[in-house]
């Protein structure tokens, strides 16, 4: 009788955890509340966000919401209602056509969609015409198509003839110096050598070249001009006990490949970069072959290169573009001495890229070996945020707006570039690796609907732009720089958004059918490797690849990516 | 017998008729959906061409197959995941399965310790792979080969098991140790399911050890035994060696295909236009494994041990 009791009650209580696992699975466990948690007010038209949530936070929508809110608080989308509310919910996540139009979302801020050419062909996604092409009275009658490159118009528009999708926030990989530690150890390099074979600035000699602008007085006086100088900083940055470059040993590959595809970009400029999209047009630096399979070299050591006309059959020939050679010189050099980067960071796979950005932070108040640059994305500020806010509540001098950071402008492979660049003659180029998105569920009502483009016109606007850039220290993918209050920036800030709105921005969509049915195998982060062996670290760390043999390697590579 | 009758069990009624749909009903429909359905879209995928990179508009063809033939780079890439995965499955088979017979009879035996060994070699199974991937990548990483790790203060040098020249070797041993909970539990539960007076007939006998395990446990136990044989044969070229808790994305040297299958599946992320060629791949492996399967079933049944 007793055995059968707890046999009853076991059961029972099985039973009860079951169920309370199954409510559990529920979810939406806000009485009366929307996605984002925040209670509902049946007086007003509801719009559901969402925005991928990464490195971007979510304060910039946040801020976003408050102010259409306020905008619109007296207009009616919808019968017996005036104004709107937004809930918004942030999830690192991708959707499929199907679940673009069936989740509970109205308005998506996505990042990196892995198939936005079939979220439009399959109508997932409602036509953006109306706010696109009309003259915005709120934004000095600007349409939004105007911010807009030729080659982001190209894809966004279907061949439908229909808007379907506006880019979002851009960003890529690159190199972030301590401008602090720069100052205070004099990492600077000097307009000239002294007496002494001293590259860097001194007491004695305290001129800094020109640096990569070419201007004497500008911020990037003293920065490295070339690839040569970069190292020959590095080796004097190493000498004087700081390790010269950061990266995370977790995403080494994720951080050094997109690392590469801006050195590449930097080198080649934004229409021959265009090239490798589109598939089409005539690819001017081609690495020439001897007969042996080595790289062609001049007297000088640089490569030999011709020209081609590049078409869809033949466009893995761009494997043999110049900026890749440069490009992965570049990084086999830099991994190839422990001398130039932070060894305990970058070899150890525990290490994320938040921990890396904390011992970036961190190290110069514990006294430990400092990091002078960090291989990271234009958003890490947004991540290093809570080692920020907690080194400032020690000392207030360790706050975000009172340390200097700045964007490293990339060096130049060649003199002969950088002279171009300092002339004026060449324009810095920047890849947005991460195609983000906004755009509007199809089948919405048409009291949503009007909500939601509204939302969407107001957010591309130059002062919800602005804010955008305020509140995330980031960009958006469109043009709006100059209508960016500098003063509102911080340093590191203010040296990214000066240096995007100098350079010209290549996007990753695809141009091409080609391009488009291997759009994965063409991603930036999957298309600069070698052999099928290794990533590029590893090459380096384990077999000693010289650059040149990666260079070769790459060619059969990027020709099996879609040829 | 009266309590089927209470319950209605076991009567060709309506009720019962009823409940055995019911019971039955939501088993199929997930078979359908998610086996039948998801397969027969995938043997399309693996004959759909998407020249535009849009799903509607499609071709039908043979690109998906030639895909792994008509590049260098591709075609290397699927010989050498093949090669790990024959390789793996070999050095499962023939470490692993001895391994497992030896531990097991050694537990069916109560030697000593057995319980404790019960307890370890269970371990992986109770434990998440990715938890046990990780302390094992610690163990071998920092604790025998890092810089203060065991082995190196011994040997004077630090020890990478995770290196070119080393992965793969640490990686097997990792996916053995792993496979030892499932194959030790069910071989010494068959093992203690052997009459005692079998046993004890056979030492009256004469024989000793070895010979009562080769001629009376082994014999009892080879139906497990063709049990993981061919459920393992099946799985050959899906079979993942626990790649991804491992190595995350990289090492692709090391790549069994079954890691390959789902590395190209995961990064098209949903996009069904950039799946075709490993559906097209599935299509040709299970085309040389289901033929192979069947013969090695039809083998092990020719010229294994019977239980009588």
């Amino acid at each position: 009788m007793k055995k059968n009791f707890f046999k009853k009650a076991l059961a029972l209580a099985l039973c009860a955890l079951t169920a309370t696992s199954t409510v559990a699975c529920g979810g939406g466990g806000n009485e009366g509340g929307g996605i984002g948690g925040e209670k509902i007010d049946a007086n007003k038209t509801q719009l559901n966000v969402f925005h991928y949530f990464a490195g971007f936070g979510d304060e910039w929508l946040i801020e976003l919401k408050k102010n259409f809110e306020e905008k619109y608080a007296n207009v009616s989308f919808e019968e017996g209602k005036m104004g709107v509310q937004v809930h918004h919910r942030g999830e690192m996540r991708d959707f499929t056509p199907t679940q673009v139009k069936t989740e509970q979302f109205d308005v998506y801020f996505m990042e990196s969609p892995s198939d936005f050419l079939n979220i439009m062909a399959e109508g997932s996604v409602e036509p953006l015409d109306s706010i696109m092409e009309t003259p915005n009275p709120d934004d000095n009658n600007q349409t939004i198509v105007e911010k807009m490159t030729a080659q982001q118009i190209g894809f966004y528009k279907f061949k439908d003839g229909h808007y379907y999708g506006i880019p979002h926030y851009a960003g890529n990989y690159g190199l972030i110096y301590n401008r602090d530690l720069f100052e205070e150890k004099g990492f600077f390099l000097a307009a000239e050598e002294d007496e002494d074979g001293n590259i860097l600035i001194t007491p004695e000699n305290p001129t800094k070249s020109v640096g990569p602008d070419g201007k004497a007085g500008t911020e990037d006086d003293g920065l490295p001009r070339t690839y040569d100088e970069f190292f020959a900083l590095c080796e004097e940055i190493d000498a004087r006990g700081v390790d010269p470059v950061c990266f995370p040993g977790m995403y080494t590959q994720q951080h050094l490949m997109l690392l590469m595809d801006n050195l590449v970009a930097n080198h080649e400029g934004g229409e021959q970069i265009a090239i490798g999209y589109t598939f089409s047009g005539t690819a001017e630096n081609l690495v020439v072959f001897n007969e042996d399979g080595t790289v062609k070299k001049n007297a000088d050591g640089t490569p030999v290169t011709e020209s081609l006309e590049i078409t869809e059959a033949n466009a893995y020939e761009l494997a043999r573009q110049e900026g890749r050679y440069y490009g992965m010189q570049f990084l086999v050099k830099l991994l190839s001495n422990k001398a130039y980067y932070n060894e305990a960071d970058g070899e150890n796979d525990q290490i994320s890229h938040t921990v890396n950005q904390q011992n970036f932070l961190e190290n110069g108040k514990l006294g430990l070996r400092q990091s002078a640059m960090l291989a990271d994305g234009t958003w890490w500020q947004i991540e290093a945020d809570d080692v920020f806010n907690y080194m400032a509540e020690e000392d207030k001098k360790w706050a975000k707006e009172n340390r200097k950071f700045g964007w490293l402008p990339l060096p130049q492979a060649t003199e002969e570039e950088a002279a171009k660049i300092a002339s004026g003659e060449k324009k810095s180029t920047f890849c947005d690796y991460l195609n983000a998105v906004s755009c509007i569920k199809s089948g919405l009502s048409d009291g949503v609907k009007k909500a939601a483009l509204e939302f969407l016109k107001y957010t591309y606007t130059d002062e919800a732009l602005a804010n955008f850039t305020y509140t995330t220290g980031t960009t958006v993918g469109v043009e709006y720089l100059d209508a960016v209050d500098r003063s509102r920036l911080n340093y590191y800030e203010t040296s990214l958004v000066n240096y995007l709105e100098a350079s010209d921005i290549a996007y990753h969509v695809p141009g091409s059918d080609r391009y488009a049915r291997n759009i994965k195998s063409l991603m930036p982060a999957a298309m600069y490797g070698s052999g099928i062996f290794t990533t590029l670290e590893r090459a380096v760390w384990d077999a000693g690849v010289t650059a040149d043999e990666y260079f070769i390697g790459h060619q059969a590579f990027y020709k099996g990516c879609a040829w | 017998m009266r309590k089927m009758k209470k319950a209605g069990l076991g009567q060709n009624t309506f009720k019962s008729k009823l409940f055995y749909t019911l019971l039955v009903l939501l088993p199929s429909l997930q078979f359908l959906f998610f086996y039948v359905f998801v397969n027969l879209n995938s043997f399309a995928l693996a004959f759909k061409i998407f020249p535009t990179g849009i799903a509607k508009e499609f071709e039908w063809g043979w690109d998906n197959f030639t895909y792994w033939f008509t590049n260098q780079v591709r075609n290397t890439e699927m010989k050498l995941a093949i090669g790990n995965s024959l390789k793996s499955y070999a050095i499962s088979m023939c470490t692993g399965l001895p391994l497992g017979l030896f531990f097991s009879y050694y537990m069916f035996k109560r030697m000593p310790g057995a319980k404790l060994f019960r307890i370890l070699l269970f371990m992986p199974s109770i434990l998440s792979a990715a938890v046990l991937a990780t302390i094992y990548k610690n163990v071998t990483g920092l604790v025998l080969g890092g810089a203060n790790g065991l082995l190196s203060k011994w040997t004077g040098e630090v020890i990478n098991f995770w290196d070119a020249e080393h992965r793969y070797t640490s990686m097997m041993v990792f996916c053995v140790f792993a496979s030892f909970g499932t194959s030790v539990l069910m071989y010494t539960n068959k093992m203690d399911a052997i009459a005692p007076e079998i046993i004890e007939s056979a030492h009256l006998d004469g024989a000793n050890g070895v010979k009562e395990f080769w001629y009376i446990v082994l014999p009892q136990i080879f139906s497990i035994m063709q049990v993981f044989l061919i459920s393992g044969f099946a799985g050959i070229f899906t079979n993942q060696y626990n790649f991804m808790m491992l190595f995350g994305y990289e090492q692709p040297d090391v790549q069994p295909l079954g890691f390959l299958l789902w590395r190209g599946v995961a990064r098209a992320g949903g996009n069904t236009t950039q799946m075709g060629p490993y559906a097209a791949l599935g299509l040709i492996i299970t085309f040389i494994i289901v033929p192979l399967t069947f013969l090695l079933r039809w083998t092990l049944g020719k010229i294994g041990w019977k239980e009588e």
